[in-house]
């Protein structure tokens, strides 16, 4: 589980950082598979698709079949996120 | 940004509002739109003065009267935004082209609630975002009022949503890098998360 309590006191060079990181970050795929939220349940969708794999009722539901995708080499990190989108938790998936 | 590119967004700034302001940004930078938030401007001027001078230099505007109500006894009832909402009506029937132009977006967390406590905008037609405030349905509400506003090609609200959770898991891990914790994604000034959001979204391409 990510710590959450807060500090926060950006210096400009690590805002140019972070800025550079996240320009990386968005041309690339990783092999991760995400659970996020969906108006009508959560959803496991592989990072870059435009589509998810399926929508299901619940959390733990979404949480047990990225596993099982991951299981079967679709990915190798599931980032799960809470409610409003956010990231929650990082699961690195052993075959 | 030009006139025809600018969103001014009249929202409460508050803390809990933020797990729907920052989608709200973010889906107005994806759609094209340069966000413009009164709280971001000149200190120097009076705060009315900057929000009719925002208002005047944005055609597209979005308009959150959640807060219409208060949400526990002896709190009062925010009256900020239906005020902006009133000076923006006020601007478009200005004479000349351009701001006759403007178009504005209503949001609330239910469909018909404004006809109590705001009837004068009776016949109107407003978009809900649901009680439960899901990010995904607010993304919906803009994205299908700049279809029929701006341009009718949009992507899908759900594609704009499965962008924005991946923006928000890459800007959370990378504040992490630096040491930062969960929540200080909330902690971000809006010209930080705005410019962050503007990095992400180029670089996507």
């Amino acid at each position: 589980m990510i710590k959450e309590s807060t500090s926060l006191c950006t210096s400009t060079k690590d805002r140019r950082l972070i800025s550079k990181g996240l320009r990386e970050a968005a041309k690339t795929q990783g092999d991760n598979l995400h659970v996020i939220p969906r108006v009508h349940g959560w959803a496991v969708k592989k990072e870059g698709a435009k589509v998810a794999y399926r929508v299901y009722r619940s959390k733990e539901r979404a949480v047990k079949e990225a596993k099982n995708l991951a299981q079967k080499g679709k990915g190798s990190i599931i980032i799960i996120h809470d409610a409003d989108g956010r990231l929650s938790r990082i699961n690195q998936v052993s075959r | 940004m030009s006139f025809d590119d600018s969103v001014f967004i009249n929202c409460p700034f508050d803390r809990k509002y933020k797990r729907l302001l920052h989608p709200l940004i973010f889906c107005c930078l994806y759609l094209g739109l340069e966000p413009k938030l009164s709280l971001l401007y000149d200190s120097g001027k009076s705060r009315l003065k900057n929000i009719i001078d925002l208002l005047k230099s944005c055609k597209y505007s979005i308009h959150d009267l959640s807060r219409m109500t208060s949400s526990k006894p002896h709190e009062f009832a925010r009256f900020n935004m239906p005020f902006e909402l009133g000076v923006d009506i006020g601007i478009k029937s200005y004479p000349g082209d351009e701001l006759a132009s403007k178009k504005c977006l209503v949001i609330d967390t239910e469909k018909y609630r404004y006809r109590i406590s705001l009837s004068d905008l009776s016949g109107g037609d407003i978009a809900s975002y649901g009680k439960r405030n899901q990010p995904e349905k607010l993304i919906k509400a803009v994205r299908d009022w700049l279809t029929n506003t701006k341009n009718p090609t949009q992507p899908a609200a759900s594609e704009i949503f499965s962008e924005y959770v991946e923006f928000v898991a890459d800007l959370q891990l990378q504040l992490m890098n630096f040491g930062y914790t969960r929540n200080d994604i909330s902690n971000l000034t809006d010209s930080e998360y705005i410019n962050y959001c503007k990095n992400w979204i180029s670089a996507r391409g």
